[in-house]
């Protein structure tokens, strides 16, 4: 069979698809096929590992995902880590922490870093000296759940906005009764 | 070249064929890989290489981008590097030391993806390794890293210590005895993960499988490798097990000899029948059925990889060729 592209070379690649099951098949040679990024040679042995993550950020919330909010970074939005499985840059798990926590909690469960860290120079030096982060204050939780109520304003979600307007206000109010 | 680490039995060589560490680092002040354009790559690239300018690995660089796609691909094959960096177009570069056993490649799927290799069971020789080159980089590279989700990377399954450590057992008894699932299912709550021969996503050819660390955050990287290496030691000691129970059976045996007989006498092997041969021979060597060097048979699983037969022979060769000229390879060597 000749390469339904080119017509000159045999056919090496064939690939059923089926989309809303109508099944299309086409039969490419070696060199069509990797122009369309289909390349035989490692073919079949890794997956769409791109695909398998994104879909491990597939928050119910979409409001982050339509959030503008960018990183300072690397001008990434949210939803263009969502999309794509990959976090932007360093500074975006400072921008989104909120939104990535809960993926990382997935993957990882409610762990924090005890391992080797730059300040380190051999790994035997971790082993005693475990760090726990700091806990957010209270201060620090207020402007968390503003932002996203912020989020939840702009994306209309009213419901959400009451329960978060709650939030704040008790989280406040514990704080001047504390004063 | 004759001596890397992939054609030597090591510890546990009978199931464990080889050992890797790998850590993943990105520098702070670029975007992840995904994002840099190429002018980003070029100065992270200029920084990398400023770095280990009189380093005592003295690595070697590599543009794989500019390498024929047959020696890219066989590098993929040694699992020198992955099979999405033998893809890579520019951007990109390979540090590779002397004797194979450290490779750096530098805008992978995060800036920096350091590795070190060692034949059979040698995790803390690896992490070791591994562990002084990463503190020299530190000295001279800014590495982003928070205090709480430790080293950042472009995918936050490998947040923490950015660390995976694994290790490619040889297990064709438990193969046989369909025991894999199983044991897929063990070790995943266990915080590992075991795959096909080239990582994720794999086949497991030649009942060849990669064993590996899946948490990186909440573990330090030395309970990672103690827990990998508890782990791996129990599969090793089944399948020793699993061998000598399937060994016991005579129609067993019988395979083992016919594969060496095909293997000594073939004119024409594929891939997968090779692969499938070679895993029973192996066997028949570690059973001390077969008056076959474990080193043979262990060079030969990388050496009869098309992209490192083409390379050996200069020049990209088509099906039929290479399965002549792997054939002619596997009948000199055995």
């Amino acid at each position: 069979m000749l390469c339904q592209q080119c017509k000159q070379h045999p056919a090496t690649t064939h690939i059923k698809r089926t989309v809303n099951g109508k099944t299309t098949e086409a039969h490419l040679c070696a060199a069509c096929a990797k122009e369309q990024g289909l390349s035989p040679l490692f073919g079949g042995m890794a997956m769409d590992m791109n695909n398998f993550w994104g879909n491990l950020f597939s928050e119910p919330n979409a409001a982050a995902l339509r959030s503008t909010k960018t990183c300072n970074g690397c001008g990434s939005t949210f939803a263009e880590i969502a999309n794509t499985g990959k976090v932007g840059c360093p500074a975006c798990y400072d921008t989104f922490f909120d939104r990535l926590q809960p993926t990382i909690e997935r993957i990882h469960g409610k762990a924090v870093h005890v391992g080797k860290r730059p300040t380190d120079t051999r790994l035997t030096v971790t082993e005693t000296a475990e760090k726990a982060p700091k806990t957010p204050t209270k201060e620090e939780k207020i402007k968390a759940l503003k932002a996203q109520l912020d989020d939840c304003i702009k994306a209309q979600e009213y419901e959400k906005c009451a329960a978060l307007r709650d939030e704040i206000q008790a989280l406040s109010k514990g704080e001047e009764d504390a004063q | 070249m004759s001596t890397a680490w992939y054609r030597q039995v090591g510890s546990e060589g009978d199931v464990v064929l080889s050992t890797r560490v790998r850590l993943a680092r990105n520098l702070t002040g670029f975007p992840f890989p995904d994002r840099m354009n190429a002018a980003q790559k070029q100065d992270l690239k200029d920084k990398v290489f400023a770095a280990l300018k009189d380093d005592s690995e003295s690595l070697r660089l590599f543009d794989v981008a500019a390498l024929p796609r047959r020696e890219a691909v066989s590098l993929a094959e040694r699992h020198l590097i992955s099979p999405a960096f033998a893809e890579c177009d520019g951007g990109s570069a390979l540090f590779l030391s002397e004797d194979e056993g450290l490779s750096l490649m530098v805008n992978e799927e995060d800036h920096l993806r350091l590795q070190t290799f060692g034949a059979g069971l040698c995790l803390e020789d690896c992490l070791a390794r591994a562990d002084e080159m990463d503190s020299r980089l530190c000295d001279k590279l800014h590495f982003a890293f928070s205090d709480r989700l430790g080293y950042l990377t472009q995918c936050p399954t490998n947040l923490g210590t950015g660390m995976r450590a694994s290790v490619m057992l040889h297990l064709p008894a438990l193969t046989e005895s369909k025991t894999i699932p199983l044991l897929a299912g063990t070790v995943s709550k266990l915080g590992l993960t075991i795959r096909g021969l080239y990582g994720e996503g794999t086949r497991a050819e030649g009942a060849v499988y990669q064993l590996s660390n899946q948490v990186t955050l909440g573990i330090t990287e030395k309970e990672a490798v103690e827990n990998l290496k508890g782990v791996a030691m129990q599969i090793v000691g089944e399948e020793r097990r699993a061998r000598e129970r399937i060994c016991r059976d005579p129609a067993y045996e019988d395979r083992i000899w016919r594969a060496l007989g095909v293997l000594k006498t073939a004119r024409l092997l594929n891939h997968k029948e090779c692969m499938r041969l070679l895993s029973l021979v192996q066997i028949g060597a570690s059973m001390g059925l077969l008056d076959v060097p474990a080193e043979t048979v262990t060079a030969l699983l990388t050496d009869v990889q098309p992209a490192t037969l083409a390379t050996a022979a200069g020049k990209d060769l088509d099906a039929g060729e290479r399965d002549t000229a792997r054939a002619a390879l596997v009948r000199e060597r055995l």
